[in-house]
Order: structure tokens, then C-alpha cells, then sequence
């Protein structure tokens, strides 16, 4: 597999997160860090999406979904 | 036994979902369901990514029989079908107005990402250097994006997400024109930046209906890092791809 495509594929699942995963879900995670009066909803989305790109690229792998040019995940993953 | 809620399609929809999942019809639409056993969705990142996949995959298999659904966030679960009766109802006039818009169009992004190379061991205050590239990383991920945008059909349903070095611009355009649409992205690389076309999709970013909060047309307008916006020249997403 090329780098490109897996790079490809972390692009694709990270923006798909972002349109999927319900905003409520994240901010969650805000409000418990936010006690520190740290403003870090930002960082908590990007620590999010940096852990999924890892998982994606160490664990699930990559594949051409029927649906897109892009790779995103085997069928697997999602079981 | 907590049901989790994939999309809504139009009233009367006789689309069979895939196995696992049941429809059941409402008010608002026909909602494709399926029991869990879990009463909330997991925090982990991992699971969060299975089950975003997962949830794309149903969604997508409406859109792949020929309908646009309005799909649902990927939220906790409904404590059982009456709940998620209760509160898809309440937003059933709503929902019911979306599907026309979306009747016969999906949502196709496209990728725009600037990376640049860590400046060389042996660089003179390397470590500066490289806080002045992660810097400079959104302003030059927007100009790409404008560049890119230029070149594609213009259309009136369009929304941008914006995060470090990459610009994501999904449009909402009708089926037939997914080719044409792959055609002018792809004419669009260009020397400092990747393009990575992804589509058809559910439209996520134009309707969504997220549970307990109902429907969102404009889900990334006022959110931090992320900026939405339309052209303002009429509708011209169906005639430009006639």
C-alpha cells in the first residue's frame, strides 16, 4: 500500500468524524477539562482525531470503499 | 432495550435496510434502527472510529438504493423506541421540510491539505522554524482551499471545515453529476498541497438530525475552528450540472 493512499485514508476518516460524531459527544469531554478554566474544546477534538488517525493506521489498515476515491476502513473494522 | 438511530427517510420510503437494522415508520419519516446494548456510546476513541464507520456504512446503504436520507449524528441511544419516537416527532414538521431539497442530490467533499516537511536537522533555529510552519499551516491551507474552490462548478450549497492544515469543502450535488464533480477536483492539484476527493455521502454536513437536538441544516456555522458559509448567487447547484 502507497503512504499517499494511507494518508489518504486518515484525511477521509478524520473529516468523516467530524461531520458523524455528534457535537454533544465531544463536549463531554470539555466540560470535565474545562474545571481547570482552560478553554480546550479544540484540543480535545484534535486529541480525538490524532488518536483515531493512530488506531486507523496501526490497527484497522486501509481500503477502497465502494463509496468514495479515498480509503477509509475495512468492513471488518466496523464489527 | 436502547435503539440507536442511523437516518431518517421520506415518508413512505419502502427501501429495505440492511440486516440488523430496522425501519420504523414515524411521523417525521421512515427511521432505520437497531437495538445495543450499551445505553451510551462509548468515549474511546477507537470505538468512536468503528462506530463512525459503521454508522456511515447503514446511512450509505440508504443512499446507494436511490434515497437521500437525513441522517442522524452519531449520538447515545435512545432508551427504546418510544423515546426516540417521542423526540424524532417533535421535530417531525422540520424534518419532513429537508427531504425535498435533498431529493436526488449527495453531499461530495473535497480535501484540501497542506503539509510541509520539518526543516532540515542541521537548520539554523530549527525548532523556531518549525513553530513558524504550524503557524502558517491554516492561512496557507485556506488559500489553497480558495484556489481549489475557484475551479470547481459553482454551487450554492456548500459548507467548509477548517482545522490546521486542512480545509475540508463538502457540496451537496445532484447524483448525476458525482463524475463531472471528481473531474474539476481533479483538475484542481496543484504544486504545495494534496486534494483528496471523498463522495457520494449522506448529506451530513446540510442535514443532520441529532438526537435530543434536533435537526441542523448549518452544523458547522458558529462552531469553534470550523466556518461555514453559502455563495449568495441563487441556486445554482441543479443547473450548473444540468
Amino acid at each position: 500500500m502507497r503512504s499517499d493512499e494511507l494518508d489518504d485514508g486518515k484525511l477521509v476518516l478524520s473529516d468523516l468524524v467530524n461531520r458523524v460524531l455528534d457535537v454533544g459527544v465531544v463536549i463531554t469531554g470539555h466540560v470535565m477539562i474545562s474545571i481547570a478554566d482552560i478553554d480546550l474544546v479544540s484540543l480535545d477534538l484534535r486529541l480525538l482525531i490524532t488518536s483515531i488517525e493512530t488506531a486507523a493506521q496501526k490497527e484497522f489498515g486501509v481500503s477502497q470503499p465502494a463509496h468514495a476515491d479515498a480509503p477509509v476502513l475495512p468492513p471488518s473494522a466496523g464489527k | 432495550m436502547p435503539t440507536h438511530l442511523y437516518c431518517l427517510l421520506p415518508p413512505g420510503s419502502s427501501v429495505a435496510p440492511p440486516a440488523s437494522v430496522r425501519a420504523i415508520p414515524l411521523r417525521a419519516g421512515v427511521a432505520w434502527v437497531r437495538d445495543t446494548d450499551s445505553p451510551r456510546l462509548s468515549r474511546d476513541a477507537r470505538d468512536a472510529a468503528r462506530a463512525t464507520v459503521e454508522h456511515d456504512r447503514v446511512v450509505s446503504a440508504a443512499l446507494s438504493a436511490g434515497v437521500t436520507p437525513v441522517p442522524a449524528s452519531l449520538a447515545d441511544p435512545y432508551a427504546d423506541d418510544a423515546d426516540l419516537k417521542s423526540d424524532v416527532d417533535v421535530h417531525a414538521d422540520n424534518i419532513r421540510l429537508a427531504y425535498a431539497p435533498l431529493a436526488g442530490m449527495v453531499e461530495m467533499t473535497v480535501i484540501v491539505a497542506v503539509h510541509d516537511e520539518a526543516p532540515p536537522a542541521d537548520a539554523p533555529n530549527r525548532g523556531r522554524a518549525y513553530l513558524e510552519q504550524l503557524k502558517n499551516l491554516p492561512a496557507r491551507a485556506a488559500e489553497a482551499a480558495a484556489r481549489v474552490e475557484h475551479g470547481l462548478p459553482q454551487i450554492t450549497d456548500v459548507r467548509r471545515r477548517a482545522e490546521g492544515g486542512r480545509v475540508a469543502i463538502s457540496h451537496l450535488v445532484p447524483r448525476t453529476a458525482e463524475q463531472t464533480y471528481r473531474e474539476a477536483a481533479a483538475g484542481m492539484a496543484g504544486d504545495g498541497y494534496r486534494i483528496v476527493v471523498d463522495g457520494p455521502r449522506a448529506p451530513y454536513s446540510f442535514a443532520l438530525f441529532a438526537p435530543r437536538r434536533g435537526l441542523i441544516t448549518d452544523m458547522w456555522l458558529g462552531e469553534t475552528n470550523l466556518v461555514a458559509d453559502r455563495h449568495d448567487s441563487g441556486d445554482l447547484s441543479r443547473k450548473n450540472f444540468g
